[in-house]
C-alpha cells in the first residue's frame, strides 16, 4: 500500500510545457463541431501565431458551476462562449472584458445583425462577439392550413385561436394526437415575453430599474398565453408528449403550429414521415400589434483576468472570421448573424435558412441585458405558470412579481 | 475529564490516539473544516464572486423566512425524506436479512440489488427519464399494453358470475397514462405547496436506487453478530421474529444509527436525480434544498444567500440526528 | 406447505431482483440497436430486442474519445483514492471508537456535523484551496503563481480521503466487535499500533469491504469533481468521456448506452469481488468459553 501511494504522487506531479498556451471553452458543440474546431480551425489558428489552443468542450447543465468556481479560484478560461442571457450579468460583474477599444480597427463588428449585436452590448459598452443565432418565428403546416381553408399563415392572435382549434386532431380515445399550437409548456415564461413585446409592452422601464411587464399590455400578453391555455385549449397544461424522443413534436406530425427556431427545420428534414418540407411555412408569429421574433444568440467573450487580452482577440476574431463562423454554424444548423453571410451557400442552399435570416433581421428583439437576469427568469417562470394553473390571475400574478423585481434590483444599488 | 490528570496509561493511549488521527485529522482541519467556515462565514455576507463580500448581517437569514420558493423546497425536501428514510432503512433492512442466507444462487440476488448504486446517477436518471415517458415509455406502455386489457379480462370473467355491474365498468377500464414528469399537481397538498406527481415519481426513483446502498451496510453490520448466540437462542426455543427482537436488532443498533444519520443526510441534500430529470420543475414542485442552493449560488451569484440556505439546512439536520442519537441511545453496551 | 413457502419467496425475490436489472437490461438492449430501433412508441416483444445486433456499437463508443487515457485516468483516482480513505479512515475510526483522549465525543460529533452542509456551498473555499497549494503545480512556497493540485491527479485523490462517511461507518463497525480478543492482547502487552493491524484490521474485512466498494464506486462515477479540477484531455476521466455522446439537441443513445455499459463493467466486477466479504463470517474461534 506505501508503494501505491507513492506511485500515485508521483503520477500526479504536473506537466511544465514551455509554448505559450491560450484556454477556450466552448459549450454548443456536437462531433462534427469539435473535429471542425480540432482539425482545421483551431491548428490554422495555432499556426499563425506559435501558440497552443487548449479547448474545453463542456456542456450547459454544468457551464454555470463551473465557470463560477473557475473564476473564483482565478483559473478562468481566457475565451469562452456563454448564451445570449449572460451579458447583463457578465458585465455588471466584470467577468467579460470591454471589447470597444478593438471595434475601431474591426469594420466588421458593424456587420452583424443588430438583434445579434444587441446580446453583447450594454451600458454602451461591448462585451463580446456574436456566434451562433437561433431565432424563433412560427413555423406551420402549409398542407394542413390549405386544405382546412384557413389563412396561411396566420397574422392575429385571433387568427391563430381559430387555426389552432380548427387543426387539431383526437384519436378514438379521445385524446390529442395533433395540437393544433405546441405552446412548449416548459418555456411559458419566454411565450409570454413574446406575446408582451409584440403587445406592445416592455419588461422593465426604460431605465431599467423598475417592472414594467404589469403593465396592461403585460397583463393582455398573460390574459392571451392562459386563454389559450384554459379557455380555448389548444394546447394541454402539461403538453402532449412526443411519440418517440429525439423527434421533436412538429416533425412527428404532433403539432401543426410552433414557435421555434431553425432547428425545427433540421427535425423535418431529419425525422419527417408524413410530410415534407416543401409543406412547411415560417412567417412571424401571429401578434396584436407588432411582428417580433426573438432571438437567442450565443457568444464569445474574453475574460477579464485574463493576462493575455491581445491574444485572446486574435482567437475571438478568427473564430468569427467569416469563412469559420458559417463553418461552425453549419455543424450545427445555427444561423450565422452577419448580415454578408446571407449570401453564403449555406444561408442560401439551406431550407428556410434564407427566411429565418431575412425575419430575424427585420423583426429581431433580444432580451434587455439586466444583471440579475437569471433570477427574474426564475421567478418570472414561476409568476406565469402561477397564471396559467390559475392560482393567481394573470394581473395579481403579474403585479405580485413586479413588486419583488423592484426590490431585487433596488439591492443592487446598495451592494457597490 | 475536567479537573482529572491522567495516569500514565491514560497518557499512552491518548497519543496513540493522536498517533492514529493525525493524517485523517490534517486532512479534515484543510479541506473539510475550513471551507466549512469560510461557508458558515459567508452566509453573513453579500457575495457573488466578482465583487469583495459585502457584511450584511442576518440579512440573508430574514430573506430565507420571507422566501416562497426556499419553503416549497423545504416542504418537497421533508416529504421526500419522509417517504424514503424510514421506508428505505425498513426494505433495505429486510432485504439484507434474506440475503445473508447461503443459498444458491444468492450472489446473483445481491448483485442485482445493488446494481442501481452501481450505474451512474447520470445513467440512472436517463433510464428513468425514458421509462417515465408518457407514450413511449415502458411504465406507460406496460399500463395500456397489458394492465388495461388484464382489468377489463378480469372485467369479463366477473361478468360471467356476478350481475354485470361491476364487470361492464372493469371493461371499459382505461389505464391512466400520467405524465409522470410533467405533473405539477398532486393529491395532497401541504398549505399551498402541493406534493405533485412528479415528486412522488422522483421519491419512488429514489427508492429504487438506494435500496442496494444500505443493503450492502446492513449485511456487512449482520456480519458483527457472532452467530453463537444464535445457536443459544434456537437452542432456548427462539422463534425467528424473537431472535430478530431480542439479538439482532439490539446489535445492529451502531449500524442502524449509522444508517439513519447518512440516510437523512443523504435525503436532505438530494440533488443530481431533481437536477437531470425535471431541474426543479414543473412549477418549482420538485426542488429541493439543495437544488436551490445551486441555482442561487451557480446561476443566480448568490454565494451568501445559499450559504445560509446550507446553513439553515444544517442546523435542521442536525438537530434530527442529535434527537436519534439522544432518544434511541437505547440500552445496548455498544452506545452510539 | 414449506415447499411453497419457499417457492412464493423466491417468485418475490425474483419480481424484486427483475425490477432493479430491467433499467440496466434495457440499457444493454439499447447498446445493441441500430439508431432507429430506439424509443419506438409501442412496445412489444419485437420491438424490444434489435432486429440487428450491432455489437459495432461497442467499437464505434470507444474510437469517440481517448477512452483508453480516459480509463488509465479513471482507475488511478478510483484505486489511489479508496486506498488512502481505507488507510486514513480506518485509523481515525479505531481512535474514536476504542481509544480515550479529552474531547473525543465533541471531535467526532463535529466531524459528523460537517457531513451535514451540502457540498455546493464548501466548492469554491476548496477550490482555492487546492489551486494554492504550495510547491504543486508551479506555485511557490506562498501558494502564488501556479495552479496547485489542479489538473493533477492530487487534487482528486487526496480532499476526499478524510471523508466524514468513512471514518464513521468504520467507527460503528469496531465499535460492534467483541472486545475479547483485544483485552487479551493489551493484557500481553502489545501495542495499539499492533492490535490494530493484526486483530482488528482482519476482523473488519465486511465493513472494509464494503466502504472499499461505495469508495470506489462514488470515484469511479464521479463526475463533476473530474470536470472542475482536470482542464486537460490527457487527464479526463471516463464520465465526462461520456458526454462526447450528448449534445444539446440530439443524443446518440446507441452509442452512449454503449459507452455507459462498458464504463458500468469495472464497478460490478468490484463489487463482485467484495461482496464475499460482506458475507464472511468472523472468525471467532479462541472467544468461546
Amino acid at each position: 500500500m506505501p508503494c501505491l501511494a507513492l506511485a500515485v504522487l508521483l503520477a500526479g506531479c504536473g506537466r511544465k510545457s514551455t509554448v505559450q498556451s491560450i484556454d477556450l471553452w466552448i459549450v454548443d458543440w456536437n462531433v462534427d463541431t469539435r473535429d471542425l474546431l480540432n482539425n482545421t480551425i483551431l491548428p490554422d489558428f495555432e499556426k499563425k501565431h506559435g501558440v497552443k489552443v487548449r479547448v474545453q468542450y463542456l456542456d450547459w447543465g454544468h457551464l454555470d458551476e463551473k465557470l463560477t468556481i473557475s473564476f473564483a479560484g482565478g483559473v478562468q478560461p481566457d475565451v469562452f462562449q456563454v448564451g445570449a442571457e449572460y451579458v447583463g450579468s457578465m458585465a455588471y460583474r466584470g467577468q467579460a472584458m470591454m471589447l470597444d477599444e478593438f471595434m475601431k480597427d474591426w469594420p466588421q463588428h458593424k456587420d452583424f445583425i443588430p438583434a445579434a449585436w444587441d446580446t453583447v452590448c450594454t451600458g454602451g459598452h461591448v462585451y463580446g462577439v456574436p456566434y451562433l443565432s437561433a431565432p424563433r418565428v412560427l413555423v406551420y403546416r402549409k398542407d394542413l392550413m390549405q386544405s382546412a381553408g384557413l389563412p396561411v399563415p396566420p397574422r392575429t392572435w385571433d387568427e391563430w385561436v381559430t387555426s389552432g382549434l380548427k387543426l387539431r386532431k383526437l384519436n378514438a380515445r379521445g385524446n390529442v394526437v395533433r395540437t393544433g399550437i405546441n405552446l412548449s409548456s416548459g418555456a411559458n415564461w419566454s411565450t409570454f415575453i413574446t406575446f408582451l413585446w409584440q403587445n406592445g409592452g416592455e419588461l422593465l422601464t426604460p431605465d431599467e430599474r423598475r417592472a414594467a411587464f404589469n403593465s396592461q399590455e403585460g397583463v393582455e400578453a398573460l390574459t392571451f398565453l392562459c386563454d389559450l391555455y384554459n379557455k380555448h385549449k389548444v394546447c394541454p397544461r402539461e403538453g402532449i408528449p412526443s411519440a418517440a424522443a429525439n423527434v421533436p413534436l412538429f416533425a412527428g406530425g404532433q403539432t401543426a403550429q410552433e414557435i421555434i427556431n431553425q432547428f425545427a427545420i433540421k427535425n423535418v428534414i431529419k425525422y419527417a414521415k408524413e410530410f415534407t418540407v416543401d409543406d412547411v411555412g415560417v412567417a412571424p408569429a401571429p401578434y396584436s400589434k407588432r411582428p417580433v421574433v426573438t432571438v437567442w444568440t450565443d457568444w464569445l467573450a474574453i475574460s477579464s483576468g485574463t493576462k493575455k487580452k491581445e491574444l485572446a482577440w486574435e482567437l475571438v476574431k478568427h473564430l468569427t472570421r467569416p469563412d469559420n463562423l458559417i463553418k461552425y454554424n453549419e455543424t450545427q444548423y445555427f444561423l450565422p448573424p452577419l448580415r454578408s453571410a446571407r449570401n453564403s451557400d449555406y444561408v442560401r442552399n439551406t431550407p428556410f435558412m434564407t427566411e429565418y435570416f431575412d425575419l430575424m433581421d427585420k423583426y429581431g428583439m433580444s432580451l434587455p441585458p439586466i444583471p440579475e437576469w437569471f433570477e427574474i427568469r426564475a421567478g418570472l417562470r414561476n409568476a406565469v405558470d402561477q397564471a396559467v394553473y390559475g392560482a393567481k390571475t394573470p394581473k395579481q400574478s403579474l403585479d405580485d412579481y413586479a413588486k419583488q423585481v423592484d426590490e431585487l434590483i433596488a439591492q443592487r444599488e446598495r451592494t457597490l | 475529564m475536567n479537573g482529572h490528570r491522567m495516569t500514565g496509561l491514560e497518557r499512552r493511549e491518548a497519543r496513540a490516539a493522536y498517533g492514529f488521527l493525525a493524517p485523517a485529522l490534517f486532512l479534515f482541519v484543510v479541506f473539510v473544516a475550513i471551507p466549512v467556515v469560510a461557508a458558515v462565514l459567508l452566509s453573513f455576507t453579500r457575495y457573488d464572486i466578482f465583487h469583495r463580500p459585502v457584511w450584511i448581517g442576518f440579512d440573508n437569514y430574514r430573506n430565507l423566512m420571507r422566501d416562497e420558493v426556499f419553503h416549497q423546497s423545504l416542504v418537497n425536501t421533508a416529504f421526500y425524506a419522509a417517504c424514503t428514510i424510514i421506508p428505505g432503512m425498513t426494505l433495505s433492512l429486510a432485504l439484507a436479512l434474506i440475503l445473508n442466507a447461503k443459498l444458491r444462487g444468492i450472489t446473483f440476488y445481491r448483485a442485482a440489488y445493488y446494481l442501481p448504486v452501481v450505474t451512474s446517477l447520470v445513467a440512472v436518471a436517463m433510464i428513468w427519464m425514458w421509462m417515465l415517458q408518457p407514450t413511449s415509455g415502458l411504465i406507460n406502455q406496460g399500463l395500456a399494453n397489458f394492465w388495461e386489457p388484464f382489468v377489463r379480462w378480469l372485467g369479463g370473467a366477473l361478468n360471467t358470475v356476478s350481475f354485470g355491474l361491476i364487470g361492464d365498468t372493469l371493461m371499459k377500464y382505461q389505464a391512466p397514462q400520467p405524465s409522470w414528469l410533467g405533473t405539477p399537481t398532486g393529491i395532497i397538498s401541504v398549505g399551498r405547496y402541493p406534493l405533485s406527481l412528479t415528486l412522488q415519481a422522483i421519491v419512488m426513483v429514489a427508492l429504487w436506487a438506494g435500496l442496494g446502498w444500505n443493503m450492502v451496510i446492513f449485511l456487512a453490520g449482520l456480519q458483527g453478530i457472532p452467530t453463537h448466540l444464535y445457536e443459544s437462542a434456537m437452542l432456548d426455543g427462539a422463534g425467528p421474529w424473537q431472535r430478530f427482537l431480542n439479538i439482532t436488532w439490539p446489535l445492529l443498533k451502531p449500524t442502524t444509527f449509522f444508517i439513519f444519520v447518512t440516510a437523512v443526510i443523504g435525503a436532505s441534500q438530494v440533488f443530481g436525480t431533481v437536477y437531470v430529470m425535471t431541474n426543479g420543475g414543473p412549477n418549482n414542485t420538485t426542488t429541493t434544498i439543495v437544488h436551490q442552493i445551486f441555482q442561487n449560488a451557480f446561476a443566480f451569484l448568490k454565494m451568501g444567500y445559499a450559504s445560509a440556505m446550507a446553513f439553515v439546512l444544517f442546523l435542521i439536520v442536525f438537530a434530527v440526528s442529535m434527537f436519534n442519537w439522544i432518544f434511541l441511545r437505547g440500552e445496548s453496551d455498544y452506545g452510539l | 406447505m414449506k415447499k411453497l413457502k419457499t417457492a412464493l419467496f423466491y417468485v418475490i425475490l425474483t419480481l424484486g431482483a427483475l425490477t432493479m436489472i430491467i433499467p440496466f437490461l434495457w440499457m444493454v438492449l439499447t447498446s445493441l440497436k441500430p439508431q432507429n430501433e430506439i424509443f419506438t412508441s409501442t412496445l412489444s416483444l419485437k420491438t424490444i430486442l434489435p432486429s440487428v445486433w450491432r455489437w459495432r456499437n461497442y467499437a464505434d463508443a470507444m474510437a469517440a474519445a481517448p477512452f483508453g487515457r480516459y480509463f488509465l485516468n479513471t482507475a488511478i483516482i478510483a484505486v489511489g483514492g479508496t486506498a488512502l480513505t481505507l488507510t486514513i479512515s480506518s485509523m481515525a475510526a479505531y481512535a474514536f471508537a476504542r481509544l480515550r483522549f479529552p474531547g473525543r465525543n465533541a471531535l467526532f460529533i463535529t466531524i459528523l456535523a460537517t457531513m451535514m452542509v451540502p457540498a455546493q456551498v464548501t466548492m469554491i473555499p476548496s477550490f482555492i484551496i487546492l489551486r494554492h497549494m504550495p510547491l504543486f503545480g508551479g506555485n511557490d512556497i506562498l501558494g502564488n503563481g501556479g495552479h496547485g493540485w489542479l489538473n493533477n491527479y492530487l487534487g482528486l485523490l487526496v480532499p476526499g480521503a478524510a471523508g466524514a462517511f468513512g471514518i464513521f461507518m468504520l467507527r460503528q463497525f469496531f465499535q460492534g466487535l467483541p472486545r475479547d480478543l483485544e483485552d487479551a492482547a493489551r493484557i500481553d502487552g502489545a501495542t495499539e499500533s499492533t492490535i490494530f493491524w493484526r486483530i482488528i484490521l482482519p476482523l473488519s474485512k465486511p465493513a472494509l469491504a464494503a466502504l472499499g466498494t461505495f469508495g470506489f464506486t462514488s470515484r469511479w462515477n464521479d463526475f463533476m469533481g473530474p470536470l472542475l479540477i482536470m482542464s486537460d484531455d490527457s487527464m479526463k476521466t471516463l464520465q465526462i468521456g461520456l458526454q462526447v455522446f450528448q449534445s444539446q439537441y440530439t443524443t446518440q443513445w446507441d452509442l452512449l448506452m454503449a459507452g455507459t455499459v462498458l464504463v458500468t463493467i469495472p464497478v460490478i466486477a468490484v463489487f463482485l469481488m467484495g461482496q464475499r466479504y460482506f458475507v464472511s463470517g468472523i472468525a471467532l474461534t479462541g472467544v468461546k468459553g
